[in-house]
């Protein structure tokens, strides 16, 4: 009964972290979201490197890895506020693989890993328009409804670009037009892994909302000490400790089913976004407090994991249906209850 | 949710289910004396077994076992619904201490005793003044031929009533900083000059004890480590306190969650959106208590000691559990305030989780300081 990582596991962590604390400075952040772009030149990188179809097979150019290491590049992914469409690239590819043909694999899978080809995902409800990131530069994009999946190709969707809270990430509007092609597979085991992947990133923002917080706390001082000797400081540290850790575990153990194809997925799946969702936004919202004013300037980059963190909980994790959802797969149905008498 | 075992692992839990299934005590009784002996009766036969004391040394009693076999064997007590040992205090604390900073001499002494439960034990550490801060204790021992004196002053001294001996934390030298001058000592209950007042807790039973010491004497073969240095015996005592806790209070929280959902569902409850919410909710805190445990119990069999992580379990627990013994009253409504009513005394009994053990607030400071490397409070 392992739940550690491995070596490998943690080499292949510490490698991302590194990587892209380097590439992604504080100030180049800054920059790129003044310019509304992303990093071209580190997605060419990480293309290079096999990120981008990480956890296809390596018979098929893919790099051979399971959920469980494709999370961790999520994750350091979400600390370092990446300006890249790698969520979207990475959904996309999660679905063809998981859902897809075999020709639906071979003809775009290739493409999405060496970072030619751009994809998007959309989830579809009824009555509700759908927001979409990086849609508008997508050569394909493929909407989600329940366990049906189409993938549509340029000319058969129609993508309006939006500006939402996420101001480091670009959302678009999608409107279908086409027929599109149903991907034959388990759409709902592919989406579900999806769902996963963005439950990291944002297990991964709350990492870098409390190295924020604790790294200030420790640094900054009033009343003739630093304010992390304050109890209300340290103790708000500690809350969001457990919501990051909590998130953590959930979305460990999500993966963890998701490469062992256990029967647990699904609620373990509806776990992980709830719970990373939140933790996604909320210590977010505690690093600022702690890191008092200057927290709340534009120029901190609290607000960016606010805003990220809140943008994924909002879009994957509407927290009332997925709260609902869980209630469903976890509790005996209601209609096993007899008249309700309250 | 079924983490996978090796193949000896799976071997050991099939013949502990099997194990479990012939010999399970039956339910334990109502009457707290004739639970105890319930409990007694029970680890007498575990010890037999050779299920007592899993993680021992196998020179000791035990079984060389790892934290996992542990763990596995705490999850299929809770699967089927086994009473815990009667000495937990000696069982989980005492024993391991004795383990780590005893002689041969008092190991051959107490430990088998306290594997088969014909010893038990309570601990003497917390005084009227010196709670949350321990170090600042008044209890004092003074050097005589041959061993020491002791006087002074327990508080909340549990079982103390029924116990053999205690696990004593004393001060040895006054002049030396507070947590340097501490001897961790074990003391004859039966000695002369130990005199017990039983105190009567918020949910009506006597539990605890106040232990008043006068000029007792302790030979120099019952200090336990190092003169002055009880303090750090003293630490392996209350972390393994921590650590106990949180992975088997992960159990008992789903337990007692399974059974507030069938109370929910015998009352027609679950149509209703926010009962359904709520316990939802519930759900995912016991999840995460099991998963965080089965963290840490990973880091351990890969090498780890218990640490400081076992501070966040348990401020995690503790909110878990009295988030759930709330709810449970806000749903059951009339009924649950009847004296009679388990979910009641339930909610008296959950607001000591946060105090006991080190309150929620030490907890917090602890992870705060050793987790996160926060400045100390008082610098």
């Amino acid at each position: 009964m392992n739940f550690d990582l491995t070596d490998e596991q943690k080499t292949i962590q510490q490698t991302a972290n590194q990587l892209l604390r380097e590439r992604l400075t504080d100030q180049r952040l800054r920059d790129l979201v003044e310019a509304g772009a992303y990093d071209d030149d580190l997605e060419a990188e990480l293309a290079e490197l096999g990120w981008l179809g990480a956890t296809v097979a390596a018979e098929e150019g893919g790099g051979g890895m399971g959920l469980t290491e494709l999370v961790l590049l999520a994750e350091a992914l979400g600390e370092a506020i990446a300006p890249l469409p790698f969520l979207a690239t990475a959904a996309t590819v999660l679905l063809l693989d998981g859902a897809g043909s075999a020709a639906q694999r071979d003809r775009w899978i290739p493409g999405l890993s060496d970072g030619s080809v751009h994809g998007s995902v959309a989830s579809t409800q009824p009555g509700v328009q759908s927001l979409a990131a990086d849609a508008d530069s997508a050569d394909l994009l493929i909407a989600v409804g329940g366990s049906e999946a189409r993938i549509y190709v340029a000319g058969e969707f129609e993508a309006t670009p939006v500006e939402t809270l996420d101001v480091g990430r670009r959302y678009a509007r999608v409107e279908i037009l086409g027929e599109g092609e149903i991907l034959p597979g388990d759409v709902e085991a592919a989406w579900a892994r999806v769902g996963v992947v963005a439950a990291a990133e944002s297990t991964g923002l709350a990492q870098r909302a409390l190295d924020l917080a604790v790294d200030y706390a420790k640094v900054r001082h009033q009343f003739g000490r630093p304010i992390g000797s304050f109890q209300a400081v340290s103790h708000r540290c500690v809350e969001m400790l457990g919501e990051l850790e909590g998130a953590r575990s959930a979305v460990r153990y999500a993966a963890w089913t998701a490469d062992r194809g256990s029967v647990d997925l699904q609620p373990a799946v509806a776990m992980a976004e709830i719970v990373a969702g939140e933790a996604g936004w909320k210590v977010p919202a505690g690093a600022i407090q702690v890191s008092g004013g200057i927290g709340f300037t534009w120029e901190h980059l609290a607000h960016f994991l606010l805003r990220r963190g809140r943008v994924n909980a909002s879009l994957r994790c509407t927290h009332p249906t997925e709260l609902a959802r869980f209630a469903d797969l976890t509790l005996p149905s209601a209609d096993e209850s007899q008249e309700v008498s309250l | 949710m079924e983490l996978e075992l090796t193949e000896d692992q799976t071997r050991f839990r099939e013949a502990l289910r099997v194990w479990l299934q012939q010999n399970h005590p039956g339910a334990l009784p109502v009457d707290r004396d004739e639970a105890w002996a319930h409990r007694q009766r029970w680890q007498a036969r575990l010890d037999e077994a050779g299920y007592a004391g899993l993680t021992w040394p196998v020179e000791w009693g035990g079984r060389g076992a790892t934290t996992v076999e542990q763990a596995i064997f705490n999850e299929e007590a809770a699967r089927a619904g086994i009473p815990r040992p009667a000495d937990l205090v000696a069982l989980h604390m005492v024993g391991p201490t004795i383990l780590r900073h005893g002689t041969d001499e008092q190991k051959e002494r107490f430990l088998r005793p306290i594997l088969s439960a014909s010893e038990h034990w309570c601990q003497g550490f917390s005084e009227p003044d010196a709670g949350s801060d321990l170090a600042s204790l008044k209890t004092a021992a003074t050097r005589v031929d041959g061993g020491w004196r002791v006087s002074g002053q327990k508080i909340w001294t549990s079982m103390a009533h029924v116990s053999d001996w205690c696990v004593l934390l004393a001060r040895t030298d006054r002049d030396a900083a507070p947590h340097r001058g501490l001897t961790l000592f074990l003391m004859d209950m039966k000695s002369p000059g130990i005199e017990l007042r039983p105190l009567r807790q918020a949910t009506g039973d006597s539990e605890f004890n106040e232990m008043f010491l006068d000029a007792v004497e302790i030979p120099d073969a019952g200090v336990l480590g190092e003169v002055d240095g009880g303090w750090q015996a003293a630490l392996t005592v209350l972390m393994h306190e921590r650590a106990g806790l949180a992975f088997t209070s992960s159990l008992e929280v789903q337990r007692e969650l399974n059974a507030l959902i069938e109370s929910c569902r015998e009352r027609g409850l679950l149509a209703d959106g926010y009962v359904r919410a709520r316990l939802a909710g519930l759900q995912i805190e016991a999840r995460l208590l099991r998963l965080t445990g089965m963290r840490a119990l990973s880091r351990e069999a890969n090498g780890g000691l218990p640490g400081p992580e076992g501070s966040l379990a348990k401020l995690r627990w503790t909110k878990a559990a009295q988030a759930l013994a709330a709810f449970a009253m806000d749903v059951l409504g009339t009924d649950a305030v009847l004296d009679s009513r388990a979910e009641g005394y339930a909610f008296i009994r959950s607001r000591g989780n946060s105090i006991e053990g080190g309150t929620s607030e030490i907890q917090a400071n602890i992870v705060a300081e050793r987790v996160l490397g926060l400045p100390r409070v008082t610098a």
